[in-house]
């Protein structure tokens, strides 16, 4: 069973790089990473023929927990292979990137460890045939996250990045689980596909009040993992990890498992919380994108930009077009990772430096990193002839009905090529702010940048042009106008870019201003901080201050009265055997003394 | 058990009881590990004297066989009793109990 080996391949590269990993250097540890999610590609592309025989695959590992439905079964239908093969090939190339991304040392082992994991467990969000599996796989998502966010140990920002995305991730994570209890008591199920009748057939429009509620928790966890507003808060700082683990996290296998979610589950999820997915999804798409437009760090614009563009991809969900809502994830994840990669590059050949208002100059010197990351811009500025193009279009049709949803699809459209165009200027157009040694990435880097720019380039346009499909049914084509709109709104939110910021960050001190405003995100995370992290601190100060001492006081107390009790009891181990003889016999006659009186 | 009881069993009950008492005595009293053996050696005995007295009252063999365990055990219990004591001899060049007390509190 072909099926079978996706996950538990990569899960094998893990338990290896686990068991003996720490014998391997950093070089031959990457290796088995890369190649045992390599082979899981490599088993994915082998499947591309039957599943065009049989479009639905399943494979039982197994019988698990007693709930009904709760199986170790995978199941492969509708997006499932065109997900798996981006899991694992986009992956399999940032792991191979790491190679030559991660410092000497150790801690290759903990981190291939935590990658291989982390994409088995993705794939389990994609393949699994029930809640209950999929949950399993969601956990590890956020586990893995957890581990890599805070791979660099010693900084206490990381540390404290890591918590945060475990812990946001945790809010979603409860509703999601309350909402798989309401799933399973209500269908007395769990198996996705039975569930799926079961919404079709017996609640048909208006789904039952149980049905409704639990669609919304699973639309609570969704937003928590994808990053969706109010719950976005841990991805910026998320940015605390390694590169290529912001690249994995945002392209490949964490911030979309939302919108996988949404997408395996559309059948079933009540058609008010769709609603309301695709509204939060464009609230979130815009916002996200005005933040990102003041960032000054250049990770943290690519992070923002990813809220905005998962925003994109709720929206297309939440309206039932789920065709628009892959092909727009699929591509989101080749340019993201391309920009992610190309930006690791930056920061390697400059000895860690991410601030925009120091870098600039860079495209002489990083030619190459400069191209790919342009394919990667163009990606995510929706241009022609990047693969962001053709998806962003397939979304802006599926909400060419609603001119709130449009508005807000072009708007962001636009937005994002004015962002896009101000991180590509200021680091590779702009004048120098100081000479620098700068050294170009090794192979190992520049091979999975070059890959994935070519994906980036090429994949929009097959799909566009019905030579690659993706397994889903898709929706109308893009009338003319609508390609004029937003393709005019896309160059000249880059040309606007381009223009304002090509003398570099010093130049532009207007525009700043005005960006800058946002860059806070609005004060989201503060109120948290305010609202919910202080006080919580103050209570456990308060408890430390007060309570820990009466704590200790009370454990010392028990101490000591054991000691003073033994003290007063030493005194009967006199170790003399004729004493203890005597206790005994004395013991036993009044024993006997007492019951022969009673 | 045919016949009449040549003697009435509260006598061996009487007899078992002092000796057991007898044996208790001399546990507590030698300090000689050998002769504290050897008392309780008594009181086992005694104790089967007891059993096999009621066995005969009451016409079962319970007792009886309670009374073959115990010489069994008390084999056993002999054996190592004087290993522990042999042991204690070879440390301490004494057998005296009142000597042996390190494990006092």
């Amino acid at each position: 069973m072909t099926l079978l080996l996706l996950p538990l391949l990569p899960l094998g590269g893990a338990l290896v790089i686990a068991i003996v990993g720490g014998r391997l250097g950093r070089r031959t540890t990457g290796a088995v990473g890369t190649a045992a999610i390599a082979l899981a590609f490599g088993a994915a592309i082998s499947m591309v023929g039957s599943v065009a025989e049989r479009p639905r695959l399943e494979a039982q590992l197994g019988p698990w927990l007693p709930i009904p439905g709760a199986d170790l079964s995978l199941v492969l239908e509708g997006a499932g292979l065109a997900l798996a093969l981006m899991v694992t090939g986009v992956s399999a190339l940032i792991a191979l990137y790491s190679i030559g991304y991660l410092p000497r040392g150790p801690g290759a082992q903990r981190y291939f460890v935590a990658l291989d994991l982390f994409v088995a467990a993705m794939l389990l969000i994609v393949l699994a045939g029930n809640l209950v599996l999929l949950f399993a796989g969601w956990e590890l998502v956020g586990l893995c996250s957890y581990l890599l966010i805070g791979h660099d140990r010693e900084r206490p920002a990381a540390g404290h990045a890591a918590v945060k995305a475990f812990v946001v991730n945790r809010v979603g994570d409860a509703a999601f689980l309350v909402g798989i209890f309401l799933f399973a008591a209500t269908a007395k199920t769990v198996n996705i596909g039975e569930l799926r009748t079961t919404a079709i057939e017996h609640l048909g429009p208006d789904t039952g009040p149980a049905f409704l509620v639990a669609s919304a928790l699973v639309l609570v966890g969704a937003l928590a993992k994808s990053a969706q507003l109010p719950l976005h808060v841990w991805l910026p700082d998320a940015m605390e990890g390694p590169t290529p683990v912001s690249a994995l996290i945002h392209a490949a296998t964490m911030v979309t498992a939302g919108v996988v979610l949404l997408i395996r589950l559309r059948a079933i999820l009540s058609p008010e919380v769709l609603v309301a997915a695709s509204l939060i999804g464009a609230a979130t798409a815009l916002f996200a994108a005005l933040v990102a437009l003041g960032q000054r760090d250049l990770k943290r614009v690519l992070a923002w930009s990813t809220i905005s563009q998962v925003g994109l991809m709720f929206v297309a969900a939440g309206l039932g077009a789920v065709f628009a809502a892959l092909f727009h994830l699929l591509a989101h994840a080749f340019f993201k990772a391309t920009l992610f990669l190309g930006a690791g590059a930056v920061i390697h050949a400059t000895g860690g430096e991410q601030d925009l208002a120091r870098l600039g100059g860079l495209g002489r010197r990083l030619r190459w990193t400069a191209v790919t990351f342009a394919i990667g811009a163009l990606g995510l500025a929706a241009l022609p002839p990047a693969s962001g193009f053709f998806s962003k279009e397939s979304i802006a049709v599926a909400a060419i009905d609603q001119p709130l949803l449009l508005a807000t699809v072009l708007l962001t459209g636009a937005l994002s090529a004015f962002y896009a165009a101000r991180i590509f200027t200021l680091v590779f157009l702009a004048p120098t702010t100081g000479s620098r040694p700068v050294h170009g990435p090794p192979a190992v880097m520049v091979l999975p940048l070059t890959l994935l720019a070519i994906v980036t380039l090429g994949f929009g346009a097959l799909v566009a042009a019905h030579i690659l499909p993706l397994g889903l049914g898709r929706e109308s084509e893009t009338p003319e106008w609508l390609l004029i709109v937003s393709s005019v709104l896309g160059l000249g939110g880059a040309a606007l870019g381009w223009i304002l910021y090509r003398r570099g960050l010093p130049q532009a001190a207007g525009i700043e201003r005005i960006v800058g405003r946002a860059a806070g995100g609005f004060g989201v995370d503060r109120f948290y901080r305010l609202m919910l992290v202080r006080p919580f601190a103050a209570v456990a100060r308060e408890l430390d201050q007060r309570a820990e001492p009466a704590n200790e006081r009370a454990v010392d107390g028990v101490a000591t009265l054991a000691t003073r009790a033994s003290v007063a009891v030493r005194r009967l181990q006199s170790g003399s055997l004729r004493g203890y003889e005597t206790l005994l016999l004395t013991g036993v006659v009044i024993l006997l003394a007492f019951w022969s009186l009673r | 058990m045919a016949g009449a009881p040549l003697m009435p069993t509260a006598a061996y009950l009487l007899l078992g009881a002092f000796l057991f008492a007898l044996g208790a005595y001399g546990v507590v009293v030698r300090t000689n590990a050998l002769a504290m053996l050897i008392a309780v050696e008594l009181m086992l005995n005694a104790v089967n004297l007891t059993f096999v007295a009621a066995a005969r009252q009451f016409g079962e063999l319970d007792g009886q066989v309670v009374a073959f365990f115990v010489i069994a055990v008390a084999a056993a219990e002999v054996a190592v009793g004087l290993a522990i004591v042999i042991d204690v001899a070879r440390r301490r060049g004494s057998v005296d109990v009142d000597d042996a007390t390190d494990l006092r509190g």
